[in-house]
């Protein structure tokens, strides 16, 4: 039972860190589109790095997380590899793939595999199935602390404008 | 629970137990210890939405321990029979060969099959309790190999109790059923893909009248898109209600902390605590004084711009790898 408490309070971990750095560098005022912007992208490396690089998932979504950002030559230049290998192997798929699948669970994998960051890549489908249920944790960690925070938040903002 | 996880495995196979049930019940007789370790998953989160029935989410309360999976338990030499480990999200690889036993009753052939597992997490870790059968265990115990060319190196390495990192499943044939190696490796895939759908149908909510892999496939499908699509919405309404993004985080860490001394880094049982009186409750003028007071600890932690704040907070301790350092760049590129 705290395997999963372990697994939010991993996720918490690593999205203070994330959005401290972000508010950072960052210029003030933001609007609302671009703070939610970075508050899901934040989220999404936080739950990626909370998982280690052991599952496809959490390197296509890093990898495709470091294309959002402001593409600074360092971070490019380190994350070039992975990005590119996930890119360009993406890209054969397709190619390949052009096909519309006819049977039903053939063209549900492909949806799937759409939906999983990295599913693409995933050939067997028996893995594909293990790295959904995985990436199905990790969502619903962050879907949990993200509505723990906003409920705390509502509660709180409630309170500060009283003071104000 | 788990009896009723039984029965519905027991509904889809014969009275005999299916493979990989016996694999559980030999793992079971042989570390009866091994508990579940993430017993208790679901009925956790059901605890932290605290009773809150999201329509689309469907039961929150999954209650159930579940989960397939595999231990490492000492090999038995006489059994000759390597212990199997955890599921990885390595690489899987397999390996096949057969093997004559003598039995007591001497009715059944048994084939042994290999499954190589390489890397252990721990969030992978799954385990399924099954309740042990005598007479399986029986049978298993009294089970003896013949070695063959292939099959030698592997048992003499179970040999020497000690378990090992690459580990083996070990897989009998039923009565009547085809022995061929190939066949019965077919079928413990099978069997495992319908275990893991089983499982997806424990964690996607509201599946339990679905049979069939489409159908199945939709609601993850479904599930998984609307985890993304709250997950949008609830960004957005963080990002309505604080005029910073990184505002709303310094309340939960002020709840966090306040309770004990300052720390960096909050401890497991500070988040726990935090999580457990998450809501309307205790500490909000506790939160307020503190809220500012605590602004700086998280400041600092990104002030000193060396990696070890950051690493010590990724790694927990464990030496900083390729993909610490990959977040870390990316960390980098985000601040500097």
């Amino acid at each position: 039972m705290s395997s999963y408490n372990m697994v939010k309070q991993e996720f918490i971990k690593k999205w203070i860190t994330t959005l401290h750095i972000l508010d950072c560098s960052v210029e003030h005022p933001l609007n609302v589109t671009e703070r939610k912007n970075a508050i899901k992208l934040s989220s999404d490396i936080a739950m990626a790095a909370a998982r280690s690089s052991s599952t496809v998932w959490s390197r296509a979504l890093i990898s495709r997380s470091g294309n959002k950002t402001a593409n600074k030559p360092m971070a490019r230049r380190v994350l070039k590899k992975a990005r590119n290998r996930m890119k360009n192997r993406c890209l054969t798929l397709r190619r390949n793939g052009n096909f519309t699948a006819k049977s039903g669970v053939r063209r549900r994998t492909e949806l799937l595999k759409r939906l999983v960051p990295g599913g693409e890549l995933i050939e067997n489908k028996d893995y594909l199935i293990r790295e959904t249920l995985d990436y199905i944790v990790y969502l619903r960690a962050q879907v949990d602390v993200m509505r723990t925070v906003a409920a705390v938040d509502s509660v709180t903002g409630n309170l500060t404008n009283d003071n104000n | 629970m788990n009896g009723a996880i039984e029965a519905d495995l027991l509904l889809d196979y014969n009275t005999d137990m299916s493979v990989l049930e016996r694999q559980r019940a030999h793992l079971k007789y042989l570390n009866p210890g091994f508990d579940s370790p993430l017993a208790g998953f679901f009925s956790d989160s059901s605890m932290i939405n605290g009773g809150v029935i999201d329509g689309f989410l469907g039961t929150d309360g999954l209650n159930l321990p579940m989960i397939y999976g595999q231990t490492t338990v000492e090999g038995d030499p006489r059994l000759s029979i390597s212990p199997e480990t955890m599921i990885g999200t390595g690489n899987f690889k397999k390996r096949k060969f057969d093997t004559e036993t003598k039995d007591c009753d001497g009715k059944k052939k048994k084939i042994l099959m290999m499954n190589r597992e390489d890397e252990v997490e721990e969030e992978d870790e799954k385990s399924k309790l099954t309740e042990q059968n005598n007479g399986s265990t029986k049978s298993i115990k009294k089970m003896k190999n013949k070695a063959k060319k292939e099959e030698n190196s592997y048992s003499n390495d179970s040999s020497k109790v000690t378990i090992q990192k690459t580990d083996y499943i070990h897989v009998r044939a039923r009565r009547g059923q085809a022995t061929d190696s190939h066949s019965i490796a077919e079928r413990v895939r099978r069997e495992k893909i319908s275990e893991r759908m089983k499982f997806l149908q424990d964690l996607v909510p509201g599946c339990d009248k679905i049979t069939g892999k489409a159908g199945m496939l939709d609601e993850i499908i479904n599930y998984v898109q609307s985890l993304q699509r709250q997950i949008e919405f609830l960004s957005m309404k963080l990002a309505v209600v604080n005029p910073r993004p990184d505002f709303d985080m310094d309340d939960i860490f002020a709840k966090e902390v306040a309770s004990t001394p300052m720390t960096v880094v909050p401890s497991p049982e500070m988040v726990n605590s935090g999580y457990s009186h998450e809501m309307v409750n205790s500490g909000y003028s506790n939160e307020m004084v503190s809220s500012g007071y605590l602004h700086f600890n998280p400041m600092q932690q990104v002030d000193t711009t060396s990696s070890d704040p950051l690493s010590s907070c990724f790694n927990n301790g464990q030496a900083p790898s390729m993909w610490d350092s990959h977040v870390q760049n990316l960390y980098g590129s985000l601040g500097v």
